[in-house]
Formats: C-alpha cells, sequence, structure tokens
C-alpha cells in the first residue's frame, strides 16, 4: 500500500440510486468501517429524490467518521458515478441538458450524426439539433478550409428555438489545433449569454465521432451534475472533511469544479471503483483484478496503485453509443478463466491476482446460486494460483473504498506534427504543462508531482511525422499530520 | 463455392482482420464499425465467390475492380467516413473507363481494408471475391499478388475526407508513387478503386480463402478457451516464436536501405519469459517486418509476425502496448506466392530497407 500511504483517513462514499455507502479504508488491524444507508427503505426501490441521498450520505459520512475515533478524516471521495448514470436511464425522471450540437468537419454527410445513434429514451431528451460547420484541422496540421461564422448564428437560433441548456462544439482535428473549437466557443459564449459551452477536444479522446459524443454527454450532464453537487455542497459540509473529491471511470480523483465542467468522467466508476477497492482490501498496489459475474469475468490491471486505462468505451445507460473518454480499461472475458491461464509471466513477478464478485452481497442480484458459484471459481483459481486473494466483501463496500483511494491523474493527448527534436520536446512540454495543471486542481492536500509516461508515437503511414502525444501525471499525495 | 457473409459473422471478420496488425488496429468496434455491420445487416448477406467458381458464375468478358483504403487509419477515424467514399470512387473509375463492374476484391482482408470492401461490395449489390491481394496488411498499393501477376493498381480513383476526387493514370508504373503523395494533400487518406482487370485476372492473382480464413481466425480470437496462440498456430499453419515481457520500445532512424515505406521505424525489445538471457527483438515499419531471437533472424517479411496478449486474449494494438506487458509473438507463413523470387522481392526484407536475406521459416 505504499502509494496509498497518503490517503489512510480517506473515505470513500458511494451514491447510487439504491443505496449510498460510505468506507474507510482498512486501519491496520484490517478492520473497515463501513454504513450503508437506504434513503428508499432497503426494499430494492429506486430512489431519485438526490436531497434524500445526499442526506443519507450525510449521515453515513457521520456514522463512519464516529466509529473511526482518533482518526481525522482528510478528505472524502464521493462516487457519483452510478446516481449520474441513473440519470441517462429511460426510467429515470431526472432531468438532463437539452444539447445543440456544432459539428465543425469537412462535410454533411457522415456514417453518423450527432445523436443518431444515441437510444431514442434519452435522445427525446437531450437532442436540441444540430448544426454543421465546414471546416477542421487535417492530421498533416492542415486548415484547407475557413470557418464561417454564420453558421454559429444558425446554431445558436437552434438552441434557442429547442430550448437548449448547453452547446457542445466538436471540430475534425482539435487534438492537433484547438484553435477551432476555442474560436467557435469565444463567439458562442459572446452571443449566448447563460448558455454553457463543452468543447470535445477538452473532455474527449482520440476518433472523431466518439469524442464529439463524449462532448454531447458532457454537456447533457452539466445539468444533473451541477444539481447533485450543490445538494451534496449543501447536505455534507462539515468542516472536519477538509477537501471532498469525486472519482473519475479511470480511477482517479478530481477536485469539485472539474467535477462540474466534465461530468461525462465520473459515469461508468462500476469497474475502475471495485478493482481499486479489492485491492485495498487486499493491500497491493500491483495486482491483476477479475471481476466475476456468473457468465464472464472483467479483467483490470492496476500498477504501481493507478489503473491501466482506455479510451474508447460503450457505457450500460446508452448502448449503441461510443463514447473517447478516459476509464480504467477493462476486458471482458466470456466463461471461466483458470489460475493456470495467469501464470507467473503474465502476472509480471509483482503482480497479485485479487479476485472479486462484481454484485456481491446486492439487494436485489445476489443470491445462494451466485455465492456458491463465486465460491467454487475462487477455489478453482485458488487451486491453482494459491496466492491469490479471494475477497468476499459487499461490492457496494468494495466500490466506495475504491473511491477513497484514488489518487490525483490526468492523462493528456494531443496529435502534432514536429519539426525536429527541439519542436517535438516543446509540444511534449505543453502537453505536459495542461496534464500537470488538471493534476494540482484535483486534490487539496500537497502532492508531489511525477510524469509516469511521455509517449511520442509516429502516426502510421503518414510520412509527414504527425505523432500522438501522451503525456500521465500523477500526484503523489504526500503523508500530513 | 459460393457463400455468404451474413451479419453474424461481422463480429468473427472484425477480429479476424486484427490479426497481423500492429499499428493500424482498430480493436475497438466503434462508428465506423458499428456503420460497416448496419450496411451489412441493412444490404447483406453479401455473397462471397470463390476464385474457382468465378468461371461458372460471371461472364469471361465481366470486369472486377479492388477497394482499399490508402493512408492512416487515425486519420480515417479523426478524419469522419460520409460513408459514400467507395461507390464514388467505383463509379468515377467505371465512367473512366467505359465500363461496368460485375465483382468487387478486397485489397487486403486484413485491418480496416477487409471492412471497406465489404461495406462497397454491399453498397454496391455486388458479389465479393473470396480472395484478396495480400494475404495480410503490407503497406503499399503494389505490395499485391495482384501485381505479381502483372496487373496494375492504375488507373484508379481515390476519394478524400474533404470530398476531393483524385483519378491516377500512369503508363510507367508509378501509381503508388503518386497516390501516396495525393493521401497527404487530400488529408490522410483515400478510399481508392484501383486494379480494375477481368473477374478471371483478379481471382486468378488473389489469394484464395483470404476472406473466410479471416472470418474462422476472428472465430478463434473470441472463443473463450485459452492458449490463444497454440490454437491460431495450429489452425493458420504457424507457430509461435516466443512469450516475453515488453522491455523496451524506441524509435530511430532508418539505416537500413532507402525505401519507399511510410513508416517512421519503431523497435520493441522483449524479455522472453522464464529466461534471463534470451531477447526478441521485433523491427516494426507500421506493422511487425523482422523478429530477431538473440540477434538471430527468427521470422521476417512477407511472413507474417502477429503479437498476442495472452492475459487479455485479444491483438495488440500498438497505441494500447506498454512497458512490462506479456507478448505472444506468433509466426504465420505468408501465401506461396510471397515465397517466390518476385514475391519476395516485392514484399520481402529489401522491401523495409533490412539488409537481410529473406529465409523461408521452419515451422
Amino acid at each position: 500500500m505504499s502509494k496509498n500511504a497518503g490517503m489512510r483517513g480517506a473515505l470513500g462514499v458511494r451514491i447510487d440510486d439504491l443505496a449510498v455507502t460510505a468506507a474507510r479504508l482498512p486501519d491496520p488491524d484490517r478492520r473497515c468501517v463501513t454504513r450503508t444507508i437506504f434513503p428508499g427503505g432497503g426494499d430494492g426501490s429506486h430512489h431519485t429524490d438526490l436531497s434524500a441521498m445526499c442526506a443519507a450520505a450525510a449521515q453515513a459520512l457521520a456514522e463512519v467518521g464516529s466509529e473511526s475515533p482518533g482518526m481525522h478524516v482528510k478528505d472524502v471521495v464521493f462516487d457519483l458515478g452510478p446516481a449520474l448514470a441513473h440519470s441517462l436511464s429511460a426510467d429515470s425522471r431526472a432531468r438532463v441538458g437539452r444539447v445543440t450540437a456544432i459539428r465543425i468537419s469537412p462535410s454533411p454527410v457522415s456514417i453518423q450524426l450527432p445523436f443518431a445513434s444515441w437510444p431514442p429514451g434519452i435522445r427525446n431528451r437531450v437532442d436540441g439539433g444540430f448544426v454543421h460547420m465546414v471546416g477542421g484541422t487535417d492530421l498533416h496540421g492542415g486548415q484547407p478550409l475557413p470557418l464561417d461564422n454564420s453558421a454559429l448564428d444558425s446554431a445558436l437560433r437552434q438552441a434557442d428555438e429547442a430550448g437548449a441548456d448547453s452547446i457542445s462544439v466538436a471540430a475534425v482535428g482539435a487534438l492537433m489545433d484547438p484553435d477551432t473549437e476555442y474560436a467557435a466557443a469565444e463567439y458562442l459564449v459572446r452571443h449566448a449569454a447563460g448558455r454553457k459551452v463543452v468543447l470535445s477536444h477538452e473532455v474527449g479522446g482520440l476518433r472523431f465521432v466518439e469524442r464529439e459524443n463524449s462532448a454531447i454527454l458532457n454537456a447533457a450532464l452539466l445539468v444533473p451534475a451541477e444539481d447533485l453537487l450543490d445538494k451534496l455542497q449543501s447536505w455534507v459540509s462539515r468542516p472536519a472533511h477538509s477537501h471532498h473529491s469525486f472519482l473519475r471511470a479511470d480511477g482517479s480523483r478530481v477536485g469539485r469544479e472539474e467535477a462540474r465542467a466534465s461530468p461525462t468522467h465520473l459515469v461508468g466508476t462500476e469497474g475502475a471503483a471495485l478493482a481499486q477497492g479489492a485491492a485495498a482490501f487486499a493491500g497491493v498496489d500491483n495486482a491483476v483484478i477479475l471481476e466475476w459475474e456468473p457468465d464472464r469475468v472483467r479483467l483490470l490491471t492496476l500498477e504501481e496503485g493507478f489503473l491501466r486505462t482506455g479510451h474508447l468505451r460503450h457505457l450500460r445507460p446508452l448502448p449503441g453509443v461510443q463514447f473517447s473518454q478516459r476509464h480504467a480499461a477493462q476486458s471482458s472475458l466470456p466463461g471461466v478463466i483458470s489460475g493456470e491461464s495467469m501464470s507467473g509471466d503474465l502476472l509480471q513477478g509483482q503482480h497479485a491476482l485479487v479476485v472479486a464478485a462484481a454484485n456481491f452481497g446486492h439487494e436485489k442480484v445476489w443470491s445462494t446460486e451466485q455465492a456458491q458459484a463465486f465460491e467454487a471459481y475462487g477455489a478453482t483459481i485458488r487451486s491453482q494460483y494459491p496466492q491469490a486473494h479471494l475477497v468476499r466483501e459487499s461490492s457496494a463496500v468494495l466500490s466506495a473504498l475504491g473511491a477513497a483511494v484514488a489518487l490525483p491523474q490526468s492523462e493528456v493527448i494531443r496529435y502534432a506534427v514536429v519539426d525536429g527534436p527541439e519542436d517535438l520536446e516543446a509540444k511534449k512540454a505543453t502537453v505536459r504543462h495542461i496534464a500537470q495543471g488538471r493534476v494540482l486542481s484535483a486534490q487539496g492536500a500537497p502532492i508531489t508531482l511525477r510524469t509516469v509516461s511521455e509517449q511520442a508515437t509516429p502516426v502510421s503511414f503518414l510520412l509527414s511525422g504527425p505523432v500522438l502525444l501522451r503525456v500521465q501525471v500523477v500526484g503523489v499525495v504526500e503523508e500530513r499530520e | 463455392m459460393t457463400s455468404e457473409l451474413r451479419v453474424e459473422m461481422f463480429d468473427d471478420l472484425l477480429a479476424g482482420s486484427q490479426l497481423g496488425v500492429l499499428s493500424g488496429a482498430s480493436t475497438f468496434p466503434g462508428a465506423f464499425e458499428s456503420w460497416v455491420r448496419m450496411v451489412l445487416a441493412e444490404h447483406g448477406p453479401l455473397q462471397l465467390v470463390d476464385p474457382e467458381d468465378v468461371g461458372a458464375t460471371f461472364s469471361p468478358d465481366a470486369q472486377a475492380v479492388c477497394v482499399g483504403m490508402v493512408g492512416s487509419l487515425p486519420a480515417l477515424y479523426e478524419m469522419p467516413f460520409r460513408g459514400d467514399e467507395a461507390r464514388t470512387a467505383v463509379h468515377d473509375l467505371e465512367r473512366m473507363r467505359g465500363t461496368t463492374f460485375a465483382c468487387m476484391a478486397a485489397l487486403n482482408a486484413a485491418g480496416v481494408n477487409v471492412l471497406i470492401a465489404v461495406a462497397a461490395a454491399c453498397q454496391l449489390r455486388l458479389p465479393l471475391l473470396n480472395c484478396d491481394g495480400q494475404g495480410q496488411i503490407l503497406p503499399l498499393i503494389d505490395q499485391t499478388t495482384y501485381k505479381l501477376a502483372g496487373l496494375s493498381p492504375a488507373p484508379l480513383v481515390g476519394v478524400g475526407p474533404w470530398g476531393d476526387i483524385i483519378a491516377v493514370r500512369s503508363p510507367l508504373a508509378r501509381a503508388e508513387t503518386l497516390t501516396r503523395a495525393a493521401v497527404s494533400g487530400a488529408g490522410g487518406w483515400l478510399v481508392t478503386a484501383m486494379y480494375p482487370a477481368l473477374v478471371s485476372q483478379l481471382a486468378a492473382a488473389g489469394i484464395p480463402g483470404a476472406i473466410t480464413r479471416c472470418i474462422e481466425a476472428g472465430s478463434t480470437l473470441r472463443s473463450s478457451r485459452g492458449q490463444l496462440g497454440s490454437r491460431l498456430a495450429r489452425q493458420l499453419g504457424g507457430r509461435i516464436l516466443g512469450r516475453g515481457r515488453v522491455l523496451e520500445i524506441t524509435q530511430h532512424r532508418e539505416s537500413g536501405i532507402r525505401t519507399r515505406q511510410p513508416a517512421q521505424p519503431l523497435s520493441i525489445l522483449l524479455e522472453v519469459s522464464g529466461s534471463t538471457q534470451s531477447e526478441i527483438r521485433l523491427e516494426v515499419r507500421n506493422e511487425v517486418v523482422l523478429a530477431t531471437l538473440d540477434g538471430a533472424v527468427a521470422a521476417v517479411a512477407p511472413d507474417v509476425i502477429c503479437l498476442l496478449d495472452p492475459l487479455r486474449r485479444r491483438t495488440v494494438d500498438l497505441l494500447d502496448l506498454k512497458l512490462g506487458d506479456v507478448m505472444e509473438v506468433l509466426l504465420l507463413p505468408a501465401h506461396e506466392l510471397w515465397h517466390t523470387l518476385a514475391g519476395v522481392q516485392l514484399a520481402g526484407p529489401s522491401s523495409f530497407g533490412l539488409p537481410i536475406a529473406y529465409r523461408k521459416p521452419t515451422l
């Protein structure tokens, strides 16, 4: 637990549509203090009254805090992913924002137009129309056509007619040159007072259509996220909790302002939270974590306390929609993985093997049959890999723990055309500074910045030298008295 | 034998298309892949015609055309596809030649190009030949068995992301050079209709069974059973070269012969599992073109060197590869057409700037 040493005293709180669970990291005696509260009465019914959920969070925090005498609670990390995801579900009555999408690309014709792949239930609530502008930057850094701002006026009229809460802007090549998106945003902010503008390069990553979907989703989630964060702030305001932060889908934490600005990063945290929590429970920083379900296993990797991440993903509430946003990389493997296939070299020497059940103790789905099947699976793994940690703990508790151990980190991706080694270093430095700024804003405690990877990968099959820059910066929490 | 490609087979096709693809990998089914699936669902099933059935299926003077993307996959993902590129390219080439195509073929049944061929054939409601011109992914449009048989990629028509349409006629066989230059100006990719020829000529020149082999490999890749590398080696007649942990990924300058390859050289060094002494070095020119074991050549182009991730049971995307990852290196022999003298000259070590002689692998 070397990387988590600075997190002693951290509390994790998971808020979903059924229950609120608070948990504090195990103390040296391996005792884990937890509290789960069902605002709806524990009958398994969904509860969408955010005030009640936030009140329950405050109560759970207070009760866990009172059972931790002598341990000062330094900070609280909230996992709002399940609650925000529920606002996207077909049966949710939560309000999501209506979004007018601006696409800046070479052609108005496309294999996928904004909103086209979204399920009708959520599309009807989000779709505030879209406007196409000819423009963008290609991967050689060229901008063949100038922007026509009159299309932005059309977007503003469209937003007025649709009653849009926000506007998303996605430009082709924005990871190469974000100026097109900035220029559009500047115009929109000047002429659309009160409407928020989301830029694709600030919330999403590789692949244009998927990044545009992330920008639209982010714009739609601004409304419920703000509502949730405001209520949480008013209910959970004990001065003892010196700092609040929020779990992201990649297993890292962000500060309140970043959470408000980029709520799409807070959705889909289930895999990361459970994996980090199970590893923390087992007391390991390097692990392959198997999240067991009756018909498949999800495999995640924790390296030096940080989850391995990916960029392209689907979200459970939005089937058929592809997003480009950072999240814990998960390999979903059908059937049973045997311990034999986790032989020593695959576990990379120092890696532990941790097995946890994705729905352990869940009020609605965990059954005796599932418990028996999980035990049988664990026994098989143990017989072949005796060092494996079989974690028998509520998945909600593990997820709350997973939030508690979240560390600040940021990865920024940009394309660049580089002209020699000096230019490459200068462009890397720019990307590094963006990542460092995001890490610093995520953590209230003093931290030491560490650049864990800084890659420049040539873009295949292109002769003009574009590279993909990828810089990952983490914040290591310094010990405090 | 004529068979059908149905939408239920799409996931296998997608998975199989990734075998042997490293830098142009599309392992995540995103918007583009979903679109191809939708086109296949709407217009499929797609008729696949085996080369030996061409005589019974088409008239002797029937014409065929190849489609494929020339350029960069990251550029294609960043500059969104309109969906009509292949159709436009094929129709323009028909107008240029004053003919109508009766069927289509894939430039290669690997990576994104097999998906483009399937979508184009569906949109144009034409059958697809169950063969391809590479049997793997090779960077240049004239590194094909079609070319080995004396066919020319030109005249060709390419359609780019900004809607530019580029036609190339090249009596002196400069189609690759001209098209590659056009890719830069077009914005990073061109969907290209090329190798117009008699159906019988393309079928005879292609590598037979390429599409179905891709689907079968994908089925194995997606199965839940372990020992992925060994099973693929048995199925496809290859062998495992070794397994090891990634120690280094380094870019370097080209040190060998000057080539036409649109590639920035990269090396990947693996420490062989179970040994502290042995190392596998992989040379990457977009894809892996050379594997050495402790300095000795273990495999080289045109044979296919694939990377598999045994932990996650899948192929490897260069952008996801990290130091410390354990990889299995699988050698698959190239089709016998590539083992001829002309084949080795066109797609062997020297074509990638490697100053070594080609030797047929021991399997």
